[in-house]
């Protein structure tokens, strides 16, 4: 069995990812799934002040998932009666008794959240020991790819990567330069200037990825832009190589134990 | 006689008209069609107005206009004295505008469909209709992640167009046909944008933004 | 009886009289069973299930009623349907991915008005529940809230202005849920709004609005409209409770003194052991 595997029964440990930091702006509310043989369902929010929170996307009080909720100030609101929490998950305004001080015993489910170098991540257990990467990368995009986290690492081993801004576009071969846990990155490199690319696994099935891809700071939009076309024939290409990259992944297996 | 829209509350395509008219801050005249459980938009009364038996029609004066899209642009031709929805002395904004307007017209056909569908029980092939819309959803994630890197929060540039307005309902009703947003932060970022226009109006499926009343919370 | 009894034996809504002509026939699922609903040429309505056997039909309300089972109590009376003045409002089957039993349990709930009907049935910061009356009354079987109010800034197609709106509820049969409330051209009579469910499954079903108002003058299909207007700002919170199930279980949510009427249908429904729909244990 591979180590995939016993993540989607009992849950990846540690840190996830979940969102690059630039697509949840202030006063931003999403949904995050966690893989799991009991996928978890959460709500990840950032408060006006730019604190990052992860609860259940479920709402103590009817069960709606938070995720739909709204941020004002430092609390989130659930959309359908306006309960409001703050960054603990302890309810904080009950709207239909504006006068009430909720008890302390009504209180969403919360779990380990922090926005790192970029990403925001989530996390399960209470152990957060820190192993996440430092890269220093600028937020390119984050895209859902219909493939496993093994065999996608395995397609960006062998990937090119456009490295020009001229309109005949330059490719260059990329080498993995890291892998941890949760992330690799790809160097590629051009004229003087070496051009680097990082990539987070956010599993959400086997057989399906959420990818969120940073790139070296500061690149011209030119670069983004093609380096984004990039992202998107990558997954046109994992996407479409069916079969064949199935049995490649069961014989890797076979031959490395 | 001012503007007439033959409307229906649900109806996401009638919802873009209605949409345009408060942006610009027209008045109309609102004239109800019973789509479901009634049908009329299929019954010889209706199809006198639109032969085609679908909503919304416009109608002012002389001119009766059957087509979502020719309505936006009709509407932005005459009203919009500020040339910014619907730009048509710059042929590139205008090319561009056109596609988007064709683009929304796939949008209904797969992502309006399955909302048809999971509401209203209508009969059609609903994988086909959800696979069709999650194709044109990551097109539109990816048109908008590129605006994003040339700093341009709409379809085509800095300001919302009539592209954004006729791509805008069947995209944030899409969860109500089983078709999450969870896969696209670029096209929640635009939905985002979109409603806090001023003027904006919602519809059943788009709840307010209630984070823009005045803070109250920590 | 067995839970599923229970729910097996009661009347559901299959189809609208009106909207099913002679020679007509129409096929909808009522708890995984597929009914035919046929009219003949002699206007008389059948409904068969897939197995061929004839089920029970009513007509009333503007609605066939049938059951997969057999009913041992006639369909619930409304009183109001029989008073001269009132127009009746069919407004059509909309179909929600959850259990028929959370759709009924946020038809008693006004705490989401401000929030989900925002500037019609409800604005803040007027979002107080006062306390209000609620029963079960063990004589007719039947859940009763009264002394409800809620303000509202646009109550009904027909109403001007903001208002305190006066409510009371009934819940005459687990999948029904009936509403009183003020009517704003005629203060002093009730409108009445009910809701009509068939499940499909124990987590899909199909909800239908029906109306019997005091209104003289908008069009039918405004009403229809301004209706599902507010049905449909309901669905997409009902799809995305969690879990679909009802909860009976006290300890899976969190209610407050707002939600008494609730919690009361969820005693209810546990007592009588209509399981379908719910869920017992927390899970
Ligand atoms: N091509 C039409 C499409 C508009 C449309 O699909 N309207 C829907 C209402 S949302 C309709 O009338 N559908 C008729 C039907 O599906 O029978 C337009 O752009 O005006
Ligand atoms: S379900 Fe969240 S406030 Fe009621
Ligand atoms: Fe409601």
């Amino acid at each position: 069995m591979n180590a995939d595997h016993s993540e989607f029964v009992e849950g990846p440990d540690g840190w996830i990812p979940v969102a690059l930091s630039v697509d949840l702006p202030e006063a931003g509310v999403m949904r995050a799934v966690i893989a799991g043989a009991q996928p978890l369902d959460l709500v990840v929010w950032r408060s006006r002040s730019g604190q990052v929170s992860a609860f259940d996307n479920r709402c103590p009080h009817r069960g709606m998932r938070l995720s739909f909720g709204f941020v004002r100030g430092e609390r989130l609101s659930c959309i359908y009666h306006g309960w409001q929490y703050g960054e603990d998950g302890g309810c904080r305004h009950i709207p239909a008794h504006p006068d009430m001080t909720p008890p302390t015993s009504i209180c969403a489910n919360t779990y380990a959240c922090q926005d790192h170098d970029g990403v925001v991540w989530v996390s399960k257990g209470a152990d957060n020991s820190d192993d996440l990467p430092n890269f220093g990368g600028q937020g390119l995009r984050s895209l859902s790819v219909e493939r496993g986290e093994t065999v996608l690492r395995k397609l960006l081993a062998e990937t090119h990567l456009p490295v020009s801004l001229t309109s005949d576009m330059q490719m260059a071969e990329a080498a993995i330069a890291t892998q941890t846990r949760t992330s690799l990155v790809l160097e590629a490199r051009s004229d003087a200037k070496n051009l680097r690319l990082m990539v987070h696994f956010q599993k959400i099935t086997p057989d399906r990825t959420m990818l969120h891809v940073q790139t070296s700071p500061e690149l011209p939009a030119e670069l983004r832009i093609s380096l984004s076309r990039w992202a998107e024939r990558f997954r046109w290409s994992a996407e479409n190589l069916g079969t064949m990259i199935n049995s490649w992944d069961a014989t890797s297996q076979e031959t490395h134990p | 006689m001012g503007l007439q829209l033959y409307d229906y509350v649900l109806s996401g395509s009638a919802y873009k008209a209605r949409l345009f008219m408060a942006l610009l801050g027209l008045d109309y005249q609102s004239v109800s069609i019973d789509f479901h459980p009634g049908g009329e938009h299929k019954k010889s009364d209706f199809l006198q107005i639109n032969p085609a038996g679908t909503l919304p029609v416009l109608v002012d004066g002389d001119l009766t206009l059957c087509d979502t899209q020719a309505i936006l642009a009709y509407l932005a031709h005459k009203f919009d004295t500020t040339n910014q929805w619907y730009p048509t002395n710059d042929p590139v904004a205008t090319g561009r505008i056109l596609q988007w307007l064709a683009f929304a017209g796939r949008l209904t056909d797969t992502a309006g469909a399955a909302r048809l569908h999971d509401m209203l029980g209508r009969s059609l092939d609903i994988d086909a209709a959800r696979k069709g819309a999650h194709k044109a959803l990551r097109e539109l994630e990816a048109h908008l992640t590129e605006q994003g890197f040339r700093g341009h929060a709409f379809l085509i540039g800095s300001k919302p167009t009539i592209a954004d307005i006729a791509c805008f309902p069947y995209t944030a009703l899409a969860p109500d046909g089983g078709i999450e947003h969870d896969d696209y932060p670029a096209i929640r970022k635009w939905l985002i944008a979109i409603r806090r226009l001023p003027g904006f109006i919602e519809m059943p499926g788009i709840h307010r933004l209630h984070d823009m009343r005045d803070e109250d919370g920590g | 009886m067995t839970t599923s009894d229970v729910a097996r034996n009661d009347w559901y809504p299959v189809a609208i009289d009106n909207l099913l002509t002679n020679g007509q026939s129409e096929v909808v699922v009522l708890m995984q069973e597929e009914l035919t609903i046929s009219r003949g040429n002699d206007g008389v309505i059948k409904v068969t299930a897939q197995d061929g056997r004839p089920c029970p039909v009513a007509i009333n309300y503007g609605h066939v009623w049938s059951s997969i089972g057999q009913p041992d109590h006639a369909l619930f009376d409304i009183p109001e349907a029989h008073e001269d003045g009132r127009r009746m409002v069919d407004c059509g089957p909309v179909r929600v991915k959850a259990s028929p039993l959370r759709v009924v349990e946020n038809f008693l709930d006004i705490a989401h008005f401000p929030f989900v009907h925002t500037d019609i049935l409800g604005a803040e910061p007027h979002t107080e529940v006062e306390p209000y009356k609620v029963e079960i009354r063990d004589t007719v079987d039947e859940v009763w809230a009264t002394r409800v109010r809620f303000f509202q800034p646009q109550a009904a197609k027909s109403a001007e202005e903001g208002q305190m709106t006066d409510y009371m509820y009934r819940v005459p049969a687990p999948c029904t849920s009936i509403l009183y409330k003020t009517c704003p051209p005629r203060p002093g009579s009730w409108d009445v709004i009910a809701l009509f469910v068939r499940p499909i499954s124990e987590d899909l079903c199909d909800a239908y609005a029906w109306m019997a108002l005091y209104d003289e003058t908008s069009k039918q299909s405004d009403l229809v409209q301004f209706q599902q207007m507010i049905f449909l700002q309901d669905r997409s919170i009902l799809e995305n409770q969690i879990p679909r199930l009802l909860p009976l279980d006290p300890k899976m949510e969190v209610p407050t003194r707002a939600d008494t009427t609730s919690i009361a249908y969820r005693r209810w429904l546990k007592r009588k052991g209509m399981t379908y729909g719910a869920q017992l244990v927390a899970r």
